[in-house]
């Protein structure tokens, strides 16, 4: 009978032992998720859409992560040109509760006080490890962040990428006092990161590529969330073992990413693109917000007054001087087909006027082009709209039957003096124009990673008034 | 830079765009710029913007 009763006792204690260890196996097995984006360049129309798949995810999973891989504005007006510089976007990001961003190359395109105010402004951190801010610029950016989920330790590291000539893809006046090193060096060297943590991760903004070499140089990390190249990375893309992920470019999808993880590993990877465009839902608020930045009256600003334009050629000398200041250029070249309007009353020019004439986002490329290479490339640079308008120089085109059919072509100085064909000058155009001119040239071209726009906004601020009436710089022979 | 369109090789300035490689090798092959219908591929197959930036070696396939 004793016995009996010490062996039920025994199978129950087992029983209740076995149950506490199945549980404290199960207790152990987390899910995280993660929403991520990327390359947002500000496009703040798609926000209430955003708004609307976050709520929705976190109504699930209310502690899903959201992340940015940088790249968080440039490319709208309405948040670029606003009466304070990026406020919508960082507002909107701050309103969505993002966790953390990694800096991007267009971060920069405010300089360091644009950044500045972005970073103080967010109400989550900036990541990246390996670029290095002299103190005096106050740049408070983590090379790492450490948050906790449920228990489960993730570690995420920013990396930024570092072009050719060892600095960020931006204007490299942007970057003074900014020292950057190789993504892939510095990576290496957070290894201790990856031991404090359950969960490592890689906020990217290197570029589809850089993360494949990444997730074989680090192939300890669990996932690569990257930016940079606008990749549409579609399902779970597993690299070894390392997921990467990417959401193309300005909010036309929302990475969402789930982590099982096991006993402090991570056991399972998954990730799927949601389509902002057709989310059924949208956030009533947010479309408030996004309409009120929308009307924003910065675009009516008055930048100059002018003589009124009465022809493309003269709005296309406004441009090609606009860039040749701003290129700091020797010479400059306005395709005739980029002109986007062919007169404008004396009067206000305004912000609106500038993305009217020069709506593309087009950036600035420079090359070292001998005298002989400018004839030619002037020669290649005539589309349907004429021969290009130009700053720096004047010239002389005599046109066969066919206006693509060069006869003659001469170059003069602005004061009517001889062109020196074996010179080497510097030459600033659109990327458009660099792109479609196809000419024998040595230089292959550098761009500078700032749009015309910018630099013609630049242009008619630095002056009160400007006359372009009855300016002729390119006579054409029939 | 010189970068691959469908294993063709263009050179565009450095720091140019899958948008401009596109047109280097549209108008090397003699080809119509109206190609609005097509899709950027990455060497993975994974579809990219127009206003990808590219490096120095990138390989894009216009499809």
């Amino acid at each position: 009978m004793i016995n009996n009763q010490k062996k039920r006792m025994k199978r129950t204690v087992m029983t209740i032992l076995a149950a506490c260890s199945i549980f404290a196996a199960v207790a152990q097995t987390k899910e995280i998720t993660i929403l991520a984006v990327n390359d947002i360049h500000a496009a703040i129309d798609q926000f209430p859409k955003f708004a609307a798949i976050v709520d929705s995810v976190r109504s699930v999973h209310p502690d899903a992560l959201l992340f940015s891989a940088g790249d968080n504005r440039t490319g709208n007006p309405f948040n670029d040109k606003h009466t304070t510089p990026n406020l919508p976007i960082v507002t909107l990001m701050n309103r969505l509760r993002f966790n953390l961003s990694a800096v991007g190359n267009h971060e920069f395109d405010g300089k360091a006080e644009g950044l500045r105010y972005t970073i103080n402004e967010s109400d989550f951190p900036y990541v990246c490890a390996n670029m290095y801010p002299d103190d005096t610029l106050r740049l408070r950016v983590y090379p790492y962040r450490m948050l906790e989920v449920e228990g489960v330790k993730i570690g995420v590291l920013g990396l930024l990428q570092v072009g050719n000539a060892g600095i960020s893809d931006a204007l490299p006046a942007n970057l003074k006092g900014i020292a950057f090193r190789e993504p892939a060096v510095v990576a290496r060297e957070y290894e201790w990161l990856r031991k404090q943590c359950d969960v490592m991760i890689l906020l990217s903004h290197v570029g589809f590529e850089g993360d494949v070499q990444l997730a074989k140089d680090f192939p300890e990390v669990d996932a690569i969330i990257g930016g940079h190249s606008h990749t549409a990375v579609k399902g779970t893309k597993l690299f070894g073992k390392v997921l990467i992920t990417q959401a193309e470019n300005s909010l036309k999808y929302v990475t969402e990413i789930k982590l099982r993880v096991e006993n402090g590993k991570v056991t399972s990877k998954d990730a799927h693109l949601i389509d902002v465009k057709t989310f059924a839902k949208s956030d009533s608020s947010v479309q408030a917000m996004v309409d009120e930045y929308s009307q924003n009256k910065a675009l009516e600003q008055v930048l100059t007054e002018v003589n009124e334009f009465d022809n493309k050629e003269e709005l296309g000398c406004l441009m090609a001087d606009a860039i040749l200041k701003g290129a700091g250029a020797d010479i400059a070249v306005q395709n005739a087909g980029g002109v986007r309007f062919e007169t404008h009353q004396k009067g206000d020019f305004t912000l609106k006027d500038v993305y009217r004439l020069d709506p593309f986002g087009n950036e600035l490329v420079v090359y070292n082009l001998t005298g002989e290479e400018v004839v030619r490339m002037l020669s290649a640079a005539i589309d349907k709209y004429g021969p290009a308008f130009v700053s720096g120089i004047t010239y002389e085109i005599t046109l066969g039957k066919n206006p693509f059919d060069v006869k003659k072509l001469v170059v003069k100085n602005p004061d009517g003096s001889k062109f020196d064909l074996k010179r080497t000058y510097k030459v600033a155009m659109n990327s458009y124009l660099a792109s479609v001119c196809s000419y024998e040239k040595q230089d292959q071209g550098q761009s500078l990673f700032v749009p015309c726009s910018d630099k013609m906004i630049e242009f008619l601020k630095s002056k009160p008034y400007f006359d372009y009436k009855g300016v002729k710089r390119v006579i054409i022979n029939k | 830079m010189k970068v691959y369109v469908n294993d063709i090789e263009v050179e565009i300035f450095n720091g140019g765009r899958a948008k401009e490689a596109i047109q280097k090798y549209l108008s090397k092959t003699n080809q119509s710029s109206d190609k609005s219908d097509k899709v950027i591929l990455d060497q993975w197959d994974n579809e990219i913007a127009g206003d990808s930036p590219l490096h120095d070696g990138s390989r894009i396939y216009f499809k």
